[in-house]
């Protein structure tokens, strides 16, 4: 590829405006969303006006079409992590779906869509296959194995609300195996398969209700050892003379069973300063069919903490402890007892006593807030949602970016639920590029320090109803740099008087022939004493003046003084900025 | 030795004297206290295993006739206070009088208000239904005395019952007739009755009368099973009460009797029992809130009936044998290979046996081959599927009940549990204690259906009790022991589920709550969990009350568990049950053949609730294999499986026959176009269109259920014009029969001839190659018709609408 493909692909790609893409030309995703790197793999794109289409990547690949007249690729790259598609025609440019390119083992091809046992699909263990489901039928796949071979399959829905229902038959159609629902998994079927014969068999897989168009994963693969690491089964006894005893932030391994005759497992625990603890009594991945539920209780007895009543799935236990001694009972919820109600305990101080996320978007004419624009040495403002557990310290916010950004604001505040986190990209930031990034938090506590990543999993889901976020995509935020559409230009009074409002005329100069666009115009690095009000504007005004308070302060001189103008560029907040000016200070007298 | 030889000597003894004929008076002695108490004897005369009633008009010897006198009937009534004995033959009551001076007052309680339930007065289609008739409301036969006594004294300015003129009291005038009375003459005036409760009035109308003892208990005599042969077709009975104070006291007179099976025999108001014809039949006494039953036998002589001993396959036959042969039903022959073939496919797997299945079948020298063709079916994904549809239906597997993706995943659930031939006490243990999201747990969707605490108890009982406890939610139960007090006991088990929306789609989340209870509506009493014959259970406070339950439902200690369910599938298999309707278990519902019942359960339970199991044994019996033919001495017999019984298709199984033969297979919204009728998950995934008006669903007609009750009920099984109009004119068969890609126009043009097609469509359809008779006939008429092809669809119309095609047999 000539090297200039690549900066032409990236503005062709980023820069075009999502309100220009094509009407009849529709991305809604690729299978395989995942393609392994420097593996040639054959990827179906789905959705409208993909007849005669062209495919561009945002990273650098070799495509082939596979199918006349069929959005069928092959693509071949040597790129890793993130990137996106798109497609165009005579008929316009679609939107982008995202496509990971990552580095592994695994097999991964895209379903044939064969709806027949004899005509199905060939495929090897280990295998994934990515494809949608088959409306009122199902997709059939062959394999073959050994007398006596293990595989275990499963499926699991991708990007959609996908049920599936996996069955293995024999080449002559008699049913061997069928799962609906793991209970280990949820809605997810999985079969542990031990091939009678050596042979051929069928694999069918449809949606439960034999929905259409459901994304699903089906995964062949070698049974998985479960990973004990510790001693084996252990059948812990009641008595206070129990063998483990453990201290906060180990964590606990090993399996312990609710036996027949308490029904209960007691672990004492030794808090020797205060900490967050995290509790987990795992069940369903080691599939037993155990529901355990955790209570905390102080030596004395008295009860500090108990996991849901209503337990319909494992939960994990967070909170606080002071120093002292406790006792952390498990029982099973439903108050079963027998050798096969297995669990797994784990107690971590690693799990913040706090959370960040971007505040949601559930009206979908506006944006999620994970992507921002920015100007070339402008700033822009994450806002961040801090959800606190009982903890009040201040968290200090940093940037995961290979930009060199400056951080204008940086911190929630103690106590606070939310901040902006402001950032300034760097001057030479190239115009047109887009840049990801995340965020982390960090505070300290009593010696203790807590580090959570921001997350966007939760509000991706709510947004979406996406049933499934990848982790690559979890956080993942990123800015555009636009090349800014206006200049801002203040004419400063140059002296102003203590106590006295002080007019600052600012101009936007919109670029000539350029869209303009509504505006909240405000001064900022103001310091305490000076007040400003925010002016907003419409895209016919050009012209405002600010009102300045001076009141009683100490400073002779303002310096680093910027207007600030916020466009709201397609529901996008990008921020452009003056000049820095500055004010000298008179006393009234 | 000498021991031995005593012991030796009293055995024979015994035997001789039971081995004589003679009389027994019943009972042996009595006491009769007052005026208005009666004695009904009962004189059986005792001939070996053979008993005959001679109460009326057997020659009663009264020592002292001053003390009491014997009517015909054989009713004992008191003269003057003394004791005396009453002999027939050898056998004596010893009778003792007392308090004839100063009779006791009328009780209310127990002579007022049992006098009105023998009248009928109290009964649910009179003044005992929720809102009485002519503004006089009674409680339903007499469950609430104190309603009662409110309603008879205080109502009405108090013109019921008139203490100080007593024969102007509409009590009396009314069902007398003295009045108009709506509900016609009840009472004569010269009755006992009559007289009872003109006494009663005359002496206040007291509603208690001091210090008065309690009904505990009535017992019923004859109580053991009795076979009566006809002519002496009688049989009288004598119901007696016990009281806390320890007296016991003859209620005959007081006490309502009921017949289950008029057909077979008749009861009068009296308590004498008349044979009509041959059979089985329980007599029931109620008197208060008690009930006691028994059985009967009737048999008669058929004329030119012998008993040709046959060769039993298994037990089940054993115990058939016997009731026919007791009754002098003959059992009908074998059925023939090609009669079997089609019977045991459509009873298993719901499916025709392809042409080719039956002439593999028909051919096979095998001596084996119906039992090795039984484990074939039994083991076939067709079999899961349709017995799943069974349970589907007595489960309320709809759209409507438990939503659309839940009907996939509990259909499917149920299709795994018989495909894998769950054990049936792990099945019902699923589904009553199922618990967490019914998506990922499908049982849990039973819950979902059954909505609430009356609705799963009612449901649960049904299923798997037998019992249809529902009358008695706002009353004792009129047919059966069951209590008010028992509904809520029961009830008490299932109060503290919850069902919770967690709001992702239809996903409903089942679970137990620790706390709640159940309240007598009546009483406001906290109910503690109750079970029959267990009684009143404690139940740790931490416990799931349903484990409780289940624990005790499928344990040892529970008789109904294994009967219901053996009766159940039997009833599948042979078109009735041993109890018919078969959730319908009371003692006034007896079963046909209790031995056989019994036998039947036990091999159930001792196979380890295995259902493949206990099909294969009925399958392999000759019962379930003889022919649907019947002969000169079966004719009559519907109950006692004599013959199979011939019943319609399904809905399911007749929309899949005929996609088989016609080779257009219906089609269903919602599902892949290969699924047939017979595996469908739910009767309404189709969207109800109202905009084609007169649109008709086949299936419907033909009796599919809406699966909106959990009732056997709700499928229908009778004929109707509507299926005899959708046969002849429906489109949906015309749209079969003329498809040009059906068989029968492939087969026309592959080029087979008139004959060859006859063939293939008897074979198809009836699983048996035409008659002579019947091929000529066909032929006659195709060769002489203008158009060959609509003479061919005309023949192909012959041939659906032939009882055989829609009638399993």
């Amino acid at each position: 590829m000539a090297p200039w493909c690549l900066p032409v692909s990236f503005l062709v790609l980023i820069a075009w405006p999502s309100g220009l893409q094509a009407q009849h030309v529709r991305l809604e995703r690729c299978e395989p969303a995942v393609i392994q790197s420097g593996v040639p793999t054959e990827v179906r794109l789905h959705g409208g006006g993909l007849e005669e289409v062209v495919l561009w990547t945002s990273f650098p690949a070799e495509i082939e079409r596979i199918a006349e007249g069929e959005p069928l690729f092959r693509i071949s790259t040597d790129h890793l992590g993130p990137g996106a598609l798109r497609v165009h025609s005579d008929n316009g440019v679609s939107n982008l779906v995202y496509l990971r390119v990552r580095d592994g083992e695994e097999s991964l091809v895209a379903s044939l869509g064969k709806t027949k046992a004899s005509e199905a699909q060939e495929i090897e263990v280990p295998i994934k296959v990515e494809g949608s489901s088959q409306n009122l039928g199902a997709h059939f796949f062959r394999f073959g194995a050994r007398k006596g071979e293990l595989v275990t399959l499963r499926a699991e829905a991708r990007g959609s609300d996908f049920d599936g229902v996996l069955t293995v038959r024999t080449e002559s159609g008699r049913r061997l195996a069928q799962a609906d629902d793991s209970q280990i998994d949820g809605l997810n079927p999985r079969i542990d398969f031990a091939a009678p014969e050596k042979g051929s068999y069928i694999v069918e897989l449809m949606d439960s209700e034999y929905r259409g168009g459901k994304g699903y994963q089906l995964w062949l693969e070698e049974p998985q050892q479960n990973g004990e690491t510790a001693a084996g089964l252990v059948e812990s006894p009641l008595n206070p003379g129990v063998e483990e005893r453990f201290e906060a932030g180990e964590g606990v391994l090993g399996r312990h069973v609710i036996g027949t005759s308490a029904g209960m497992v007691r672990f004492p625990l030794r808090i020797k300063k205060r900490v967050y603890l995290t509790l987990v009594a795992a069940a369903r991945k080691i599939r037993s069919p155990a529901v355990p539920r955790i209570r905390v209780l102080k030596e004395s007895g008295e009860m500090v903490a108990e996991s849901s009543r209503e337990v319909f799935d494992e939960q994990d236990m967070q909170i606080w402890l002071e120093a002292g001694n406790y006792n952390v009972e498990v029982r099973d919820a439903y108050d079963r007892r027998g050798p096969e109600l297995e669990f797994e305990l784990s107690i971590h101080s690693g799990i913040p006593p706090f959370s960040l996320s971007v505040p949601g978007q559930k009206d979908k004419k506006h944006p999620l807030i994970d992507k921002f624009l920015a100007v070339p040495g402008g700033v822009f403002e994450v806002p961040v949602q801090c959800s606190r557990k009982g903890f009040t310290p201040e968290v200090q916010l940093q940037l995961e970016s290979s930009l060199a950004c400056m951080k204008v604001q940086d911190r929630v505040p103690g106590g606070k639920g939310s901040a902006g986190f402001r950032l300034r990209l760097p001057a030479d930031t190239v115009a047109g590029t887009l840049h990801h990034f995340g965020v982390r938090g960090f505070s300290e506590f009593e010696g203790s320090s807590y580090e959570a990543r921001l997350e966007t999993r939760q509000i991706l889901k709510e947004r979406d109803g996406a049933v499934d976020v990848p982790e690559s995509i979890n956080g993942l935020l990123a800015v555009r740099v636009m090349k800014p559409p206006l200049k801002v230009e203040v004419a400063p009074p140059g002296d102003v008087t203590k106590g006295a409002i002080v007019k600052v005329p600012v101009t936007l100069s919109w670029e000539e022939g350029g869209r303009r666009f509504s505006s909240k115009v405000r001064m900022v690095g103001l310091p305490g004493g000076i007040e400003s009000g925010e002016k907003s504007l419409d895209d016919k005004t050009s012209s405002v003046e600010l009102e300045l308070k001076i009141g009683n302060t100490e400073q002779v001189e303002l310096t680093g003084l910027v207007v600030e103008v916020e466009i709201d560029f397609h529901r996008h907040p990008l921020r452009i900025e003056s000049p820095p000016f500055s004010l000298k200070i008179r006393d009234k007298s | 030795m000498t021991r031995f030889f005593l012991l030796v000597f009293c055995v024979l003894s015994m035997a001789a004297v039971c081995c004589q004929a003679g009389w027994e008076l019943y009972p042996s002695e009595f006491t009769l206290r007052g005026k208005r108490e009666a004695l009904q004897l009962i004189a059986t005369w005792r001939d070996g295993d053979r008993v005959a009633d001679h109460t009326r008009g057997a020659e009663y010897v009264v020592a002292d006739p001053a003390v009491l006198s014997v009517s015909r009937d054989g009713m004992v009534r008191p003269r003057s206070n003394g004791v005396t004995t009453i002999r027939l033959g050898e056998s004596t009551v010893k009778v003792r009088v007392s308090g004839i001076q100063s009779p006791a007052p009328v009780s209310f309680r127990h002579e007022t208000l049992p006098v009105l339930s023998r009248l009928g007065c109290s009964a649910g289609s009179c003044h005992g239904s929720p809102h009485g008739k002519g503004s006089f409301r009674l409680s339903l036969r007499a469950f609430d005395p104190a309603l009662d006594g409110l309603t008879l004294v205080s109502e009405e300015l108090g013109r019921r019952t008139n203490p100080i003129e007593p024969d102007k009291s509409l009590l009396l005038l009314k069902p007398t007739t003295a009045v108009s009375h709506e509900g016609g003459k009840k009472l004569d005036k010269e009755s006992e009755e009559y007289a009872l409760l003109r006494s009663w009035i005359a002496e206040g109308a007291a509603l208690r009368k001091g210090e008065e003892s309690t009904c505990t208990g009535i017992e019923i005599y004859p109580s053991e099973s009795r076979v009566l042969h006809f002519p002496d077709a009688n049989q009288q009975f004598s119901v007696q009460a016990k009281f806390s104070d320890g007296t016991r006291r003859d209620v005959t007179h007081l006490a309502v009797f009921e017949s289950s099976n008029t057909k077979v025999a008749e009861v009068s108001r009296q308590g004498l029992v008349s044979g009509v014809e041959r059979g089985g039949v329980a007599v029931i006494a109620r008197y208060l809130e008690f009930i006691e039953s028994t059985s009967l036998t009737f048999v008669k002589k058929i004329d030119g009936f012998e008993w040709a001993d046959r060769k039993p396959a298994n037990y089940i036959d054993e115990h058939v044998y016997r009731k026919l042969r007791q009754l002098q039903f003959a059992p009908s022959q074998q059925s023939e290979d090609l009669e079997f073939v089609r019977r045991v496919y459509l009873d298993v797997t719901g499916q025709l046996p392809s042409a080719e299945a039956v002439g593999r079948f028909v051919e096979d020298r095998d001596p084996g081959k119906r039992a090795l063709l039984i484990d074939t079916l039994l083991e076939s994904e067709d079999h899961a599927s349709f017995w799943a549809q069974k349970w589907g239906d007595l489960l309320r597997v709809s759209k409507k009940q438990i939503g659309h993706a839940s009907v996939f995943k509990f259909s499917r659930w149920l299709v795994n549990a018989v495909s894998s031939n769950m054990r049936y006490d792990e099945f019902a243990r699923e589904i009553l204690t199922a618990r967490g999201s019914s998506l990922v747990y499908p049982a849990a969707n039973y819950y979902r259906a059954a909505g609430n605490t009356f609705d799963a108890m009612e449901t649960s009982a049904q299923l798997f009790l037998g019992s249809r406890i529902q009358c008695a939610k706002c009353h004792n139960h009129p047919f059966e022991r069951w209590t008010q007090d028992n509904y809520y006991g029961l009830a008490a088990f299932f109060n503290r589920v919850e069902r919770k929306k967690t709001g992702k789609g239809e996903e409903l989340i089942v679970y137990s709550r620790q706390d709640g209870e159940v309240s007598h509506p009546a009483t406001g009493e906290t109910m503690k969990p109750w079970a029959p014959k267990a009684g009143e259970m404690e139940v740790e406070q931490s416990f799931d009350r349903r484990d409780v339950f289940t624990e005790w439902l499928t344990g040892e200690d529970n008789p109904f568990f294994a009967q219901v369910e053996a009766n159940r599938i039997w009833a599948y298999l042979l078109g009735r049950g041993i109890v018919e309707p078969f959730d319908d278990f009371r003692d006034t519902n007896p079963p046909s053949n209790p031995p056989l019942l019994k036998a039947l359960a036990q091999d159930f339970r001792q196979s380890g609730y295995d259902r493949r199991h206990l099909l294969r044994v009925i399958l392999n019996s000759n019962t379930y294999q003889a022919t649907s033919e019947t002969n000169q001495f079966n004719r009559d017999d519907g109950t006692y499986f004599s013959h199979y019984q011939p019943r319609m298709l399904t809905a399911e199984q007749l929309v899949d026959a005929l996609g088989v033969v016609t080779g257009r297979p219906m089609q269903f919204e919602g599902v892949p176009p290969e699924l047939r009728a017979t595996e469908l998950p739910a009767p309404d995934l189709k969207a109800h269109n109202r905009g084609r008006i007169g649109e008709v669903e086949f299936m419907k007609v033909f009796g599919q259920p809406e699966r909106q009750t959990i009732c056997e009920c709700e499928r229908g099984d009778e004929s109707s014009l509507g299926q005899a109009l959708q046969m002849y004119n429906g489109q949906l068969i015309h749209d079969m029969i003329t498809a040009k890609d059906g068989h029968l126009h492939q087969w026309i043009r592959e080029g087979l001839n008139e004959e060859e097609i006859v063939r293939k469509l008897y074979v198809s359809a009836l699983c048996r190659p035409p008659g002579d008779k019947e091929l000529a006939l066909h032929l006659q008429y195709i060769r002489g018709a203008e158009n060959a092809t609509t003479a061919l669809e005309d023949t192909l119309w012959i041939v659906l609408n032939k009882s055989e095609f829609l009638f399993q047999h």
